[in-house]
């Protein structure tokens, strides 16, 4: 048996699991709203419940959202370039990304970043023996900074000594390039090394010091976990081709995918080269906090869409402007869910497109060809829909509102193309994910079961 | 050997891929660190990959016959983005149509580029003036 237990930012979840044939079984689940001032209150009364019902001994598992989790800012030098790759590195190890900057800060970008307070300064740039001048520089404005948060050097290897150096009263770490030649992103070294500054630094206040003493160790942050999950389930071959989870909560979007390269002499990849699993996180778009920022994303789209729908547009704005303040709120009426139903489908369609990439045909001498860039979602085969909404939506967002088939400058979208959609209707992705920690295998073989497919 | 660094690549909406492998192979076995990047590039990937890599050159290759309206601005345009001591070469089927060869290598001077390369060069030639541009 084993209990998992998630502190998301509004709730707090938890599951009691045996292990049986290869797969986990819930035994019991239990939720709570989140405590955000001392979140092991919470937690210690899902762990109560569960406890109840559970024999023996239990090993405890806990990941948590709350507070946002980890502030991270990246620092790069070209935007598409070392600063996409520190982009990754932040959001694969589970991070939130404050602020990015690109070729040289100067002091009122030094003075935003100790403003905004990050856990994590991810300093980049330069590919192995490549550029020196814009990291020196950059190194330098943060030595003189107030910052005391870690600061974690993923650039040009050549440099180490220098920015140990120019560093050497901050609380520097050392991960090795995220981008050590243009064709290898490898944020992974990099990713790690946040995870353990998140579970050395994060844990200290909001009571998790006493959920760690509970349970013999600091809580993952969810979204590491469930971009984990997603590498289990692909490496077991749960799905059959490409898949997606996108977890839509209140504040945020997060969209991951497992795509595999496609390669073929017609298509010509421009970019960095896309990483197998992935996850993006739209802080722009979501149901409640981020409701009015959703709209502001693309005010015109959004309206005429509600028009087209015979919504009031008055009504549709006092909406989003109510929801954004009330984190919690349940839509009472039928207008209420329709309302609900087009920002649903506005935040997945978008978080879909800014996932994916683009490509244009052109002509060539041996025939048509495509030029792309981004990620390719086209061999998405399984969608699943996560988080409080889409766990309880009986529908398939993308039906009623489906994603562009271009953008505004004529470039075709690859998004997925034919696709099987299912809800986690029981919202156990967290708990599954965190689960995996011990078991990854049972914990892969038991997502298909707990899934329910929104069919024709 | 002269170990810089250098991007490499076929500008515009040109797909010619084999003159660019070839290249790749001849300034590699220079001893130069070549950044390929291959076919139908925009100038501002050509300046991101510099930027990041520190290349000192930039080698650009037309055969499609629009090398002149791909080109354009180029060398303003790497001045505009901090690469303003970049050394420039550029070669192929430069313009569309019977040009005077003479014609091509002024227009091009003029763009801003240091050498400027016709399909009848001699790469020996274009390797040694890219060692005494780099001073290597």
């Amino acid at each position: 048996m084993l209990i998992s237990i998630d502190i998301g930012s509004t709730w707090t979840k938890g599951a009691l699991f045996t292990v049986r044939e290869g797969k986990l079984v819930v035994e019991n689940r239990e939720t709570t709203a989140t405590t955000t001032d001392d979140l092991s209150i919470g937690f210690r009364e899902i762990l109560g419940r569960l406890r109840l019902t559970a024999y023996g001994e239990t090993p405890v598992l806990c990941s948590s959202s709350a507070h946002g989790g980890l502030k991270i800012t990246a620092i790069g030098i070209v935007p598409d370039l070392t600063l996409e790759s520190a982009r990754l590195a932040a959001l694969s190890a589970g991070g939130k990304l404050t602020k990015a900057y690109s070729y040289r800060l100067n002091s009122t970008d030094i003075r935003e970043i100790e403003a905004s307070q990050p856990d994590i300064v991810l300093l980049t740039g330069g590919t192995d023996g490549g550029n020196r001048s814009y990291i020196l520089h950059n190194a330098e404005l943060l030595s003189k900074s107030n910052l005391d948060c870690t600061i974690l050097y993923g650039g040009n290897r050549d440099l180490q000594d220098d920015v140990r150096n120019i560093l050497i009263r901050k609380k520097l770490l050392i991960a090795a390039n995220v981008l050590p030649d243009l064709n290898n992103p490898s944020p992974q070294e990099a990713r790690d090394v946040i995870r353990e500054t998140f579970m050395s630094t994060i844990i200290q206040g909001k009571g998790l010091q006493s959920i760690v003493e509970l349970t013999g160790s600091a809580p993952v942050p969810t979204p590491a976990a469930v971009f984990d999950y997603v590498t289990h389930l692909d490496r077991e071959k749960t799905f059959e081709g490409d898949f997606s989870f996108i977890d839509m909560g209140g504040a945020t979007t997060d969209y991951y995918s497992a795509v595999s390269p496609v390669s073929t002499d017609k298509v010509i990849r421009k970019g960095i080269k896309e990483p197998r699993i992935k996850r993006s996180v739209e802080g722009d778009l979501g149901m409640r906090v981020s409701a009015l920022s959703a709209m502001e994303s693309d005010r015109m789209t959004l309206e005429a869409e509600a028009e087209s729908r015979g919504l009031n547009l008055d009504d549709f704005l006092d909406y989003l402007k109510k929801v954004s303040t009330m984190t919690e709120y349940i839509p009472v009426d039928a207008e209420e869910k329709r309302f609900d139903a087009l920002l649903a489908g506005f935040c997945t369609a978008n978080a879909t497109t800014r996932h994916g990439g683009t490509r244009r045909e052109i002509y060539t001498t041996s025939g048509s060809a495509f030029v792309e860039t981004g990620r390719n979602l086209k061999n998405i085969k399984t969608i699943i829909g996560t988080g409080g909404y889409l766990a309880a939506l009986d529908d398939d967002p993308f039906r009623h509102y489906p994603v562009p088939a271009v953008t505004i400058e004529g470039e075709e979208i690859l998004s997925p193309a034919e696709y099987r959609y299912f809800r986690d209707h029981r919202y156990l992705i967290p708990l599954l994910a965190n689960a995996a920690r011990l078991y990854p295998k049972e914990a892969a073989a038991s997502l298909k079961p707990n899934l329910t497919e929104i069919k024709d | 050997m002269c170990k810089k660094t250098i991007v490499l690549g076929v500008i515009g909406s040109d797909c010619h891929a084999v003159g660019n492998k070839i290249l790749d192979k001849f300034y590699s076995d220079a001893g130069f660190n070549v950044i390929n990047l291959g076919v139908m590039v925009s100038q501002d990937e050509f300046i991101d990959s510099a930027i990041e890599t520190g290349a000192e050159a930039i080698l650009v290759s037309s055969l499609y016959g629009h090398g002149e309206i791909d080109c354009m601005g180029f060398r303003e345009r790497c001045t505009e983005r901090g690469l303003e001591d970049i050394v420039l070469h550029v070669g192929g089927n430069l313009v569309v149509g019977k040009m005077d060869k003479a014609r091509i290598v002024e227009k091009f001077k003029e763009m801003g580029y240091d050498r400027v390369y016709t399909p009848d060069v001699d790469l020996q030639i274009c390797l040694e003036e890219l060692r005494a541009d780099l001073k290597c």
